[in-house]
């Protein structure tokens, strides 16, 4: 692991899609037109590579070297020159360990595939559509941002390429900028993000006010000796309080309660989009930064404990809400919130290695799913709603084959990439409390039921679809990315599933000092095989279950959901307008900030206008003044030095 | 002193090092020679003219930087038998403003070539004076000597009388180059009027002489009359070429009258030679000064340049409001920039700030960014104008539309003049203020505040002129043609769009060139003597 290959790896990692993206955007409308997805596609096609051969660095460094900090340079100089005339600079560094590239292999794999899918997705009737250049032009740039924010070595890099990707998604969503929903979701996204991130802002204010510092490696230090910036003990309150700063950013990016409500919106925007940035990559961003800032988290228990209770409140209150809707995109939404929830739950309660194993697995089999949904939607031409349509096993043969693989991993079916990650994750949840278990199973218990609910909605059943829609199998270019995530999303999980582990393994140094050692949970290993395999079997058994239970009641008795619907009225009620979550912001912040806004407005139109008027009317009048000076006649001129001079030396003489 | 009564001007001077030191001039004046002999030997065309100036100031450009490294460790004051009060001199500071005057020349001559030398017929003619006026200005920057400040002061000024008014059919142009040229006349002889006095007072051309000699008589809080009028008169020169007020009326008829192309590089040339030669002698007073107490005996000369630079800065910015002339808006502009930059001038008159060089690595830092900014949004407003015929502010109207390529760079320099981020004139206006607030503590106090906040009020006030260009080109659209423009002039304003990107990117081998630029500031102007060695041993030692 040479530093050299590590910066090499790093600045091709970085530039390749940024270089893509530019040619894509500056070249597009004029040269390339509907080849603009080249530059980007071979750009994130390098940063893959790139990306596998840094992990096999990573893998083959000895034990006690898997990390790196690789400087690049110098970038503005913060704080007083100390007595040596060093000036303390911001730097732009790579920071390279097993869990940047775990993250850049998912980042730039997941990318590939989707750039790809959107070849054909983003034509209609085999002609590119209007802003193809821009949608890959994006992409590309997404692409650098979030390598970015992986890579980067301190918070200021973080937080850079933090507000870089929430840019992206903003563009990205509202791609369509033509559609009212479309620039609506767009904007629902960024202001909701804009909450989470000014706390997560404020977090890093605050610890470079704690710490004099942004580098990880210094602030970590610091946090595991219990010292601040200058010296002085840490009080625990101030860590608690950096920490839960911090979570309220991952809670905005990350959709995590109660700053959720971005994220089912933003399927305004096209399906690659959805499956790229809402399901594998930039919602995973909150998760990575909490694992990264393992050092911070777990020296809080409370910031802990919060991170447990708000990820498995979210775990469940998402699947609640995906067992009832109809949009696939949306069901999808709600199942991508209740999974993240899992990986935070995960991380509360000390299983960091697990989270990201769970972002690993998630990352495959969500892309394929929405891919999958963007297939159905691509043949359908855009209708995604299952009460329009049904039985299409028969016409889309390879989107079933592919989703179905994706739903069992979902639900996590046993031996499919899902299952192992997921178990991990309730296998500690019991152990840290039984209620955060329970809901860890409950969950697994309603995923595995509203996925197949909507397998069987638009699959199975008697073939129908709405009028003048000919549904038709996509081509190569959208078929070959399904084909190569259902593969990873089949084997994935052998990667960090018992027996093998070597994901864990591989994780290991990257949480050995933080969140192991610090865990105050004592999972005891019993002998035996039911103490050993006894949870596996449950929530495999429970993913059975709710596979089963979806069938009888979609496909054999489709009577009886009607039912249940009209008997618990209310019950259904909620759970379709989601907890009535945005009705209560509409009505408890929107509304009234709107009003506040037009308040805003009219004190702007009348108040400050005015003043602003008054304001620059002594500009304005100086300048007219200035102007009648400036007359052009040379004795004025004369006249004026001679008189500037003159009062300068009376000052002078004076002072 | 000596040197009027010298038997052999050479006896003593060691002719051939120097000569390498300065060849740099050499190279210059050389291509001057060159371009003469041009229509001679291979014709008048303009294009042949051109191409034999960019090699001439190519070779330059590498001359300079191949003497950077020896002179950046050993400074010389050369052509003078003293080692200490020397007719030229050639360290980090004059070699720093060669290399960005060079580089800025060739943006200057690609402009011109892009846009005038199609219709050109006296491209010799132009070159010399060009040329000229470079040589002065980097005379002026190489020179702590009065007599020589005044030679080059005129050598950088002459020529660009004549440039302004080049074009002998455009009436404007013709009125401009004459107004100038009285203005600079005036401006001439009065610092004329206050070298002689000075000289008379002190016995020396040396501004090192000269400044201790001040600080002697100012000792005790007195102000001579005499040596405070020769003093000012003496300002009067550098404060011309700034266009510093109340020196600045020459400043928005020239540029407005001139070529775009002259107007571009006078806009920079000729400010930042101006500011680097006050500099220069600035700083000559403050290292005269070796007690930190007795820096106050120069706390009238700090606020009389920080006022100026205030009002300079104000008065930029004001009158740039009522512009209906990009040209003539970015004329007042380049007024306002130059009060910034001559704010961080000022606060060299500081016991901490005399030797770390803090102030002059922002001072440069500025240039190369405004250098850049300037560049960039001329050569727009150039384009624009050639295409439409018109450089008014209407004649922007949809620039986004009709030129993006044009209009993007555009946006991205106004903002930079601004200076906001995430361009670099956020980065330089920002070490201005940070050495400004470098002074913050002490006598300065004062003024470093009054200073800071003239500037930050001044940025406020300059958004609004500087965005009403971009709410031009962006928000409105009359449906004009589009506009099509030379390849060449879309690469240079995008370079320079991308250069004010990047320079915030990366901006620490920027910050550390300038540091660079600034290093041994005194040991070429200062006499440097021996511990226990007194000053006229010295002297005696080096004839």
């Amino acid at each position: 692991m040479s530093d050299q290959v590590l910066y090499t790896c790093g600045v091709l990692i970085l530039l390749a899609p940024l270089v893509g993206a530019v040619l894509s955007g500056a070249l597009g409308p004029v040269l390339l037109r509907s080849r603009a997805h080249w530059p980007v596609v071979a750009g994130v096609a390098v940063a893959f590579i790139t990306s596998v051969v840094l992990c096999a660095q990573v893998a083959g460094a000895p034990e006690g070297a898997t990390s790196a900090l690789i400087p690049v340079y110098d970038w503005i100089a913060h704080g007083a020159q100390d007595a040596k005339g060093a000036t303390a600079y911001f730097k732009v560094e790579y920071l390279i360990d097993p869990l940047t590239a775990i993250m850049l292999m998912t980042v730039t794999g997941v990318s590939l595939l989707v750039v790809i899918y959107s070849r054909d997705y983003m034509r209609e009737h085999g002609k590119a559509v209007h802003g193809y250049e821009r949608f890959f032009a994006f992409l590309g740039l997404f692409v650098f941002s979030m390598c970015a924010l992986v890579l980067g070595g301190n918070f200021l890099l973080l937080y850079l390429g933090w507000e870089a990707v929430g840019l992206c998604s903003y563009l990205l969503i509202g791609f369509h900028y033509g559609r009212p929903a479309a620039a609506a979701a767009a904007k629902k996204a960024f202001l909701v993000n804009r909450i989470g991130d000014f706390g997560f802002a404020l977090g890093i204010l605050l610890i470079y006010l704690t710490f004099g510092s942004l580098e990880y490696g210094a602030v970590f230090e610091m946090v595991s000796q219990g010292l601040t910036g200058s010296g002085d003990p840490l009080s625990g309150d101030r860590i608690t309080a950096i920490a839960l700063l911090l979570f309220c950013g991952a809670c905005g990016k990350s959709a995590q309660l109660p700053l959720h409500v971005w994220l089912p919106d933003a399927m305004e925007g096209p399906s690659p989009v959805s499956a790229l940035i809402h399901a594998a990559t930039m919602v995973t961003a909150g998760i990575y930064m909490i694992a990264r800032c393992g050092a911070i988290f777990a020296a809080s228990p409370t910031a802990m404990m919060v991170v447990a209770v708000v990820g498995a409140a979210t775990a469940l209150f998402g699947a609640s809400i995906a067992l009832v809707q109809t949009d696939m995109k949306r069901i999808l939404a709600y199942s991508t919130i209740s999974q993240l929830g899992y990986m935070v739950l995960a991380i509360g309660v000390y299983a960091a290695d697990s989270a990201i194993f769970h972002l690993f697995t998630h990352a495959f089999f969500k892309a394929l799913l929405f891919l999958g949904a963007g297939s159905v939607m691509h043949a359908m031409g855009g209708i995604i709603d299952v009460r329009h349509f049904g039985g299409l096993r028969k016409v889309l043969p390879w989107t079933f084959a592919t989703f179905v693989i994706g739903s069992l991993a979902l639900s996590g079916f046993p031996m499919l990439s899902g299952f192992f990650s997921k178990d991990e994750i309730i296998h500690h949840a019991l152990a840290a409390h039984p209620v955060l278990g329970v809901i860890g199973l409950l969950t697994a218990l309603l995923t595995a039921f509203y996925t197949f609910r909507m397998v069987f909605l638009a699959f199975h059943g008697p073939y129908r679809v709405p009028e003048g829609v000919h549904p038709h199998e996509s081509g190569i270019w959208m078929r070959a990315p399904l084909l190569v995530l259902s593969v990873g999303a089949l084997a994935a999980g052998y990667l960090g599933a018992e027996g093998t582990g070597a994901l864990h393994r591989f994780l290991e140094p990257v949480f050995a000092d933080t969140f192991v050692r610090n865990n105050p949970i004592h999972i005891v290993e019993h002998a035996g095989f039911w103490a050993h395999y006894g949870l596996m079997i449950v929530s495999g058994a429970l993913a059975i279950v709710g596979i089963l239970a979806a069938y009888l009641l979609y496909v054999r008795e489709p009577w009886i959901p009607g039912l249940l619907k009209a008997s618990a009225p209310r019950a259904y009620r909620t759970l379709w307008n989601k907890y009535y979550v945005d009705e209560l912001y509409d009505g408890a912040i929107v509304k009234p900030a709107q009003r506040g806004g037009r308040f805003c407005v009219g004190l702007d139109d009348y108040g400050v206008d005015g003043l602003i008027w008054v304001v620059t009317a002594i500009p304005r009048a100086v300048a007219y003044l200035l102007r009648t000076a400036q007359s052009g006649l040379l004795q004025g001129y004369a006249l004026s030095m001679v008189a500037g001079i003159a009062i300068i030396l009376l000052l002078v003489l004076w002072a | 002193m000596t040197l009027l009564g010298q038997t052999s001007a050479w006896s003593g001077i060691p002719v051939g090092e120097h000569l390498w030191v300065f060849s740099p001039m050499i190279a210059l004046i050389a291509t001057m020679l060159a371009v003469v002999a041009c229509p001679i030997v291979v014709g008048r065309s303009a294009r042949t003219i051109a191409r034999v100036a960019t090699l001439g100031v190519i070779v330059t450009l590498g001359l300079t930087l191949a003497t950077w490294g020896e002179v950046s460790t050993n400074p010389v004051s050369g052509l003078s038998t003293q080692p200490t009060s020397g007719m030229l001199i050639a360290d980090n500071l004059s070699i720093g403003f060669q290399v960005i005057l060079m580089v800025f020349l060739l943006g200057v001559i690609y402009l011109w070539k892009i846009g005038s030398a199609g219709s050109e017929e006296n491209a010799p003619e132009f070159f010399i004076l060009l040329l000229g006026s470079a040589l002065g200005m980097i005379l002026m920057v190489s020179t702590s000597n009065l007599l020589m400040i005044v030679l080059g002061i005129e050598m950088a000024s002459l020529p660009s009388y004549a440039i302004v008014g080049f074009n002998k059919r455009d009436r404007k142009g013709a009125e401009a180059s004459v107004k100038y040229m009285i203005f600079g006349a005036v401006c001439a002889a009065i610092m004329l009027y206050g070298v002689s006095l000075l000289y008379g007072m002190v016995g020396s051309l040396s501004v090192a002489d000269l400044a201790r000699y001040t600080v002697e008589q100012f000792a005790g809080g007195q102000h001579p009359l005499l040596l405070s009028v020769g003093l000012l008169c003496l300002l009067v020169g550098p404060a011309f070429k700034i266009s510093a007020v109340p020196f600045h009326f020459w400043c928005p008829d020239a540029f407005e009258g001139a070529r775009i192309e002259v107007t571009t590089w006078l806009s920079v040339a000729s400010k930042a030679a101006g500011l680097i030669l006050l500099a220069r002698m600035v700083s000559t007073f403050a290292g005269a000064v070796d007690e930190p107490l007795a820096m106050s005996v120069l706390k009238p000369l700090a606020w009389t340049i920080g006022i100026m630079a205030a009002v300079t800065c104000t008065l930029g910015n004001f009158a740039a409001y009522p512009q209906q002339s990009v040209k003539r808006l970015l004329a007042y502009s380049s007024i306002a920039h130059a009060g910034y930059m001559m704010m961080a001038v000022a606060v060299f008159l500081h016991p901490q700030a005399d030797r770390s060089g803090e102030p002059m690595a922002a001072l440069m830092f500025y240039i190369i960014v405004y250098v850049f900014m300037n560049l960039g949004a001329f050569g727009v407003t150039a384009l624009v104008s050639w295409e439409t015929g018109s450089d008014r502010i209407e004649g922007f109207t949809g620039l986004m539309r009709r030129a993006p390529w044009l209009a993007v760079p555009m946006v991205v320099c106004l903002i930079s003049l601004v200076g906001l981020p995430p361009m670099a004139g956020f980065l330089a206006k920002w070490w201005v203020l940070v050495a400004l607030g470098s002074l913050a503590d002490g006598w300065g106090a004062n003024l470093a505040w009054f200073l800071i906040i003239v500037a930050v009020v001044n940025t406020l006030i300059s958004l609004y002129y500087y965005l009403r260009i971009v709410v031009v080109m962006t928000l409105r659209d009359t449906g004009e043609p589009v506009i099509r423009s030379p390849i060449g002039g879309l690469a240079l304003v995008n370079f320079c769009a991308l250069m004010l990107l990047a320079l915030l990117v990366v901006s620490a081998p920027l910050k550390a060139t300038a540091d660079r630029f600034s290093r041994n500031l005194f040991d070429a102007t200062t006499v440097t003597q021996p511990a226990g060695e007194p000053v006229a041993a010295a002297l005696d030692r080096a004839d």
